[in-house]
């Protein structure tokens, strides 16, 4: 995270010229995923309303079928309909990733900022904490965790905050020393405001783009990394409808000959991370600037 | 810095983190709700034989530290301790399954080396369409995970086209190799996609650079510009991220195994944690680690001697 | 790629099963081969074709690792399925059910309450030892012994003692009479291992390293934890209709349904019972490698009620519930048609005696056709409950987690809140014999068995205070302990019928399917018993090579 200097006022300069109409601004991918992210949460959030069927009934007689009029993705080995399974599927996949990136993104905040603000020893030991916590893959802090609390969305959760709190920690952290050395926090000392009310008032709004673009970026990973754990087992359970799962139940059906659902999981887990990815993509490159 | 100063603070340092993962992964017994021997017990009946074994096997007799440190002079000799649900050590339990990861983690960082250095290089050189196709299918891949990609691949290729088998790991090396190439490929697409994109960005930095574009203007061949000044110097951003990439498979074959069903480290430790069967989860946990930590030092240790600028005193761990 | 064709599967079931039952007899010792016709339509088979000759190896898959092969302990799949070849007992259940002498050549009983078991002679353990009578009774003694727990305890409550009485004779006597304890010697209760080799190997005994002691006709060879456990022929054997036609029998562990079925299609492995379908059970049917084979069975699927408190206490709520499952639908779409909707925990199979009583008293359950208003009726009889209800369910199981998600909808359907437990396989028989490991589940799912072919043998588990008795369910207690007293077959089959329907009413489980076995056999081997009792019966004996 080199040259991440900029506040939001310094960035306003670089800006295009105000002719360019705002979707060039954007960018036509970035609209793209912003389109496709708030379809899929809506969708999830407005589950009841949109969803054609229950997506827990059972239709037995309409078992393994492919799209059709009445099951536009079909339906699965127990005559769920795919495309309800789907849009209940996202309330799971998606709300356990924001939450772990809401988590994760609060504590990495307190410890980076605590660490660029205070400095000296404070700063070496969650530097140390932080380095230490990197050194050990991700997904193993949410087996550990799923290994001592039990399978579960939940322990899940929580093993990934853990994981993703040091990569948190560790941008904010950089992003708050180069801000400490902005002229503007000095005259603010000058003024004799506390350091506290700095590190609140002017610190961390002027970092928050790169808090935005840093979050986004892992959510896209905590989506991954959650559906992976639902699909071993070890995160959300059958019968609740879940992406992961899906792709899971989906693969025994398609051993039976009906490979719609796994299909139709697959790509939306990809569509949403993809979409995720441009958008802290672009986010990034924002802050950067 | 010196080299065997920065070589002993290196270990160190690893010592250290190792030293913390182990105390992290016995620790987190004492978090399990109900406390360490009803963990580890579990819903098995609590006979008399089994709370003494495991009692004597997690010394939970002895104060914390007592325990921690019997526990971790064990591991250091070679005693894992017992499976309770094999009933085996776990050091054999794991030796046989060893096999199994190594190979696909292998075959993987194979392909991920072809396929990312290849098209990566191929799309910086020739730009254009060619750069723009690579760009798109690297995105793509990026946003695949390796569960959604194994299954996508069992369902076209093994099932579908019926060229691969569906699940096992086969016996004998060929057949081993054979099953192992959905399963590599899951594991393998997106850090190749990852490196493709690395290796392209900093090749076309580097071609952009002044000495490249003068040796240009200078009439010397292409090809020679090229392996001379711009591979070599693009090379060094590479090695860091097929280091970090190769760590990172080691984690990724948990997902992948499951997914073919190999009989690996992977699916071991997944079982194990749905068992709840401690000792074995424990074991490979901190094998991940080791290996994990391990990779990042030689990349570290690599880069400090592709870039003799690079000072040894860099604060990274 | 294969499409889904439910109408044809049907079809083409029966055309395999028919055409691979016309080889006729097979097996030796009193095995018959019929196949007769399921209500449903599915073509049953008792035993394959007989082979040609001997083979000299067969590998065979398990569908887990077995946790001990110690016959005390043997109350499971695949525990059954290795020792039944290698312990035999007193007496031999055949693949139609029928009962026939094995290591005791006739038994006299006396009066009421004493078995005389008079032994075979010749009989010789794997290490060359002639089997005494001190050995058998030190076997069955076993079932007495606390120390030992063995699973088939409750076939010994009525027991009062077990004594060599002379070199070849051994005389059970009983505390009261029970007709249950004699039929329970054609199964592992009646198993007879070597008292010295037992002895000496202690904990041990039954485990990887030490194995077992015993008669019959394959000898145990090695175990190796997580990889195979490899039998060979018993050269020596005593009863030469039943030698082995096999030189070795290597058991694999392959638990993954679909890598087992990939190495079956690929000839990796020669053969596997399966308990529930797998997912790629249609592309067993149709393959070129071998034959799939539905046997004649008394294993059942069924809700198995484990509460004491709560909704699942009241006979009404399970009845309800049992109203609410549409039987037919779950067969065709969860088990791919490889199950018959179940009316009784006892399909007509267990009716080996008093059979017009049983088949009236059967004929006159109501039918299994769901009714909604019914069930609701029921409920609000029962004061409309709210608290959840826990079903558990072995995870990693397509059968399980389907059958869960149907009751789920149906239950919610009725207005019952329902939770899916899912748990471990290798956990998954703690929920049988540890009453820890059922605490917080109302109910679990089962592929249950009797024993014996008899209805009595399921129905015994009602008994107030029985290991099985998992809910406590008491209203057929009585009615079973005089069950077991009655030696007479027509009055017995009239006491245990009127059992079957208050059971049935009462539903403390609640029967969903009667599952046939499910056996592949590659088409280089043949001579297998497929019918349920290869749990008890040495099935693999005439396994051999097809012509």
């Amino acid at each position: 995270m080199s040259g991440v200097a900029t506040s939001m006022d310094q960035s306003s300069s670089d800006r295009p010229p105000r002719r360019a109409p705002w979707w060039r601004r954007v960018g036509i991918a970035p609209l793209c995923a912003i389109v496709i992210l708030a379809v899929m949460i809506l969708a999830a959030v407005f589950a009841p309303l949109v969803a054609p069927y229950n997506p827990n009934s059972p239709d037995l007689l309409a078992a393994l079928q492919g799209p059709s009029a009445a099951h536009p993705l079909g339906t699965d080995a127990l005559g769920r309909d795919t495309l309800s399974r789907l849009i209940y599927g996202g309330r799971t996949t998606l709300l356990g990733p924001i939450v772990v990136i809401l988590l994760s993104t609060v504590l990495g905040l307190l410890l980076g900022v605590a660490a660029a603000w205070r400095g000296g020893s404070i700063d070496t030991v969650i530097s140390r904490i932080v380095d230490v916590l990197f050194s050990i893959p991700g997904i193993v802090f949410a087996l550990v965790t799923v290994a001592i609390l039990g399978a579960g969305l939940g322990s899940v959760v929580i093993g990934l905050t853990i994981a993703y709190t040091p990569y948190a920690a560790r941008v904010i952290r950089g992003g708050a020393l180069r801000e400490r050395r902005m002229p503007y926090i000095s005259a603010a000392w000058i003024q004799g405001r506390s350091g506290s009310t700095i590190a609140r008032r002017h610190l961390v709004p002027n970092i928050r783009p790169l808090i935005l673009a840093q979050a986004v970026a892992a959510l896209g990973f905590a989506v991954i990394d959650l559906a992976s754990m639902s699909f071993l087992g070890l995160g959300v359970q059958p019968p609740t409808p879940d992406w992961g799962l899906m792709v899971k139940s989906g693969l025994d059906s398609a051993v039976r000959g009906q490979p719609t659902e796994v299909i139709v999981a697959s790509v939306a887990i990809a569509l949403f991370v993809g979409a995720v990815t441009v958008l802290g993509d672009r986010l990034s490159t924002g802050v950067n600037k | 810095m010196s080299w065997p100063r920065f070589l002993v603070k290196r270990v160190l340092a690893l010592l250290v983190v190792l030293l913390v993962a182990s105390l992290l992964v016995y620790g987190s017994l004492y978090l399990a709700p109900g406390g360490p021997l009803s963990f580890l017990v579990g819903t098995r009946s609590a006979t008399p034989e089994l709370i003494a074994q495991v009692t004597a096997q997690y010394h939970l007799n002895d104060p914390f530290l007592v325990r921690y440190f019997t526990w971790l002079a064990d591991v250091l000799h070679g005693d894992l301790g017992r499976s309770l649900v094999y009933r085996e050590a776990v050091s054999s339990l794991i030796a046989s399954r060893f096999l199994t990861t190594l190979l696909l983690v292998v075959y993987a960082t194979v392909l991920i080396l072809l396929v990312g250095l290849g098209t990566g290089i191929w799309a910086a050189l020739r730009r254009g369409v060619a750069g723009r196709v690579v760009t798109g299918w690297n995105a793509a891949s990026l946003s695949t995970p390796a569960f959604v990609l194994g299954a996508l691949l069992i369902v076209v290729f093994a099932l579908g086209l019926g060229w691969f088998p569906v699940y096992g790991s086969g016996s004998g090396f060929g057949d081993r190799l054979w099953h192992l190439t959905l399963p590599a490929i899951a594991l393998a697409l997106s850090s190749a996609a990852y490196l493709s994109r690395i290796s392209s960005a900093s090749i076309t930095s580097e071609m952009g650079k002044e000495h490249v574009e003068t040796a240009m203007s200078r009439g010397l061949p292409r090809k020679l510009v090229v392996r001379r000044h711009v591979l070599r110097n693009a090379s060094i951003p590479v090695i860091t991220v097929v280091g970090l990439t190769i760590a990172g498979l080691v984690a990724g074959t948990v997902v992948v195994e499951n997914v073919f069903a190999l009989d690996g480290l992977g699916s071991l430790l997944v079982r194990a944690i749905l068992q709840r069967d401690y000792a074995v989860v424990q074991a490979i946990v901190l094998l991940l680690t080791i290996v994990f930590v391990l990779v990042n030092l030689i990349v570290d240790v690599l880069y400090s001697l592709v870039d003799p600028r690079l000072s040894l005193d860099g604060d990274a761990l | 790629m294969h499409t889904a064709k439910p109408l044809a599967i049907a079809a083409t079931l029966a055309l395999t099963a028919s055409l691979a039952a016309c080889g006729g007899s097979g097996g030796g010792g009193g095995g018959s081969s019929s196949s007769s016709q399921s209500a449903s339509g599915l073509t049953l088979t008792q035993v394959t074709r007989a082979a040609v000759g001997d083979i000299d190896a067969v590998a065979w898959n398990l569908p887990y690792e077995p946790s001990t092969i110690d016959p005390s302990h043997s109350f499971n799949y695949s525990e059954n399925t290795v020792i039944a070849n290698m312990c035999e007992s007193l007496l031999r259940q055949n693949p139609d059910f029928s009962t026939s002498p094995a290591l005791a050549k006739s038994v006299d009983h006396p009066n009421p309450t004493t078995w005389i078991y008079h032994l075979q002679e010749n009989v010789k353990f794997w290490d060359g030892k002639p089997m005494t009578s001190q050995d058998v009774a030190y076997s069955l003694n076993r079932g007495l012994d606390p120390d030992v727990g063995s699973y088939f305890g409750s076939y010994f409550t009525n027991v009062k003692d077990i004594k060599a009485t002379d070199a070849s004779t051994v005389t059970v006597t009983m505390k009261a009479p029970d007709v249950l304890f004699n039929q329970a010697m054609s199964t592992a209760a009646g198993a007879v291992v070597q008292e010295a080799y037992t002895k000496s190997a202690g904990k041990d005994f039954g485990s990887p390293s030490k194995g077992v002691m015993c008669t019959g006709p394959f000898t145990f060879d090695s175990w190796k934890s997580g990889d195979s456990l490899v039998m060979s022929r018993n050269d020596a054997y005593w009863d030469s209709p039943l030698k082995a036609k096999a030189g070795k029998l290597t058991f694999r562990f392959i638990s993954d349904e679909t890598t087992a079925v990939n190495a079956l299609q690929s000839g990796e492995i020669d053969g596997e019972f399966f308990y529930l379908p797998p997912a790629g059970l249609s592309s067993l049917k149709s393959s070129d490698a071998g034959t799939l084979y539905y046997g004649d069975s008394l294993i059942f699927w069924a809700l198995l009620g484990s509460a004491e408190t709560g909704p699942m206490a009241d006979p009404k709520v399970r009845q309800a519930f049992s109203l609410a499952v549409d039987r037919p639908g779950m067969a065709k779409v969860v088990f791919q048609d490889a199950a018959e909707p179940a009316k009784a925990l006892t399909n007509p199979a267990y009716f080996t005696y008093g059979k017009p009583i049983f088949q009236a008293a059967y004929d006159a359950l109501p039918s299994i056709k769901p009714d909604l208003e019914k069930a609701q009726q029921l409920l609000k009889e029962a004061g409309s409950p709210t608290q959840p209800i826990t079903i558990a369910i072995q995870g990693s199981s397509a059968v399980h987690e389907q059958t869960g998600a149907l009751l789920k909808a149906a239950g919610e359907a009725l207005g019952l809140t329902v939770n899916i437990k899912s748990i471990p396989v290798e956990q998954y028989g703690a929920i049988y014999y540890d009453p820890k490991a059922r605490e917080g589940i109302d109910a679990f799912l089962s592929t249950w068995y009797g024993n014996v072919p008899d209805p009595l043998d399921v129905y015994a588990a009602f008994v107030k205070g029985g290991p099985n008795n998992f809910n406590n369910y008491d209203a057929v207690s009585s009615q079973v302990e005089k069950a077991r007293t009655i030696d007479n077959d027509d009055e017995r089959a009239t006491q245990v019928s009127q059992i079957m329907t208050t059971v049935t009413n009462d539903a403390p489980w609640v029967p969903l399917e009667t599952l046939p076995v499910l056996a592949f056999l590659n088409k280089r081997v043949t001579g297998a018993t497929v019918s349920s009792v290869y749990l008890y019966y040495p099935w693999a004996a005439a396994l051999g090579k097809s012509g």
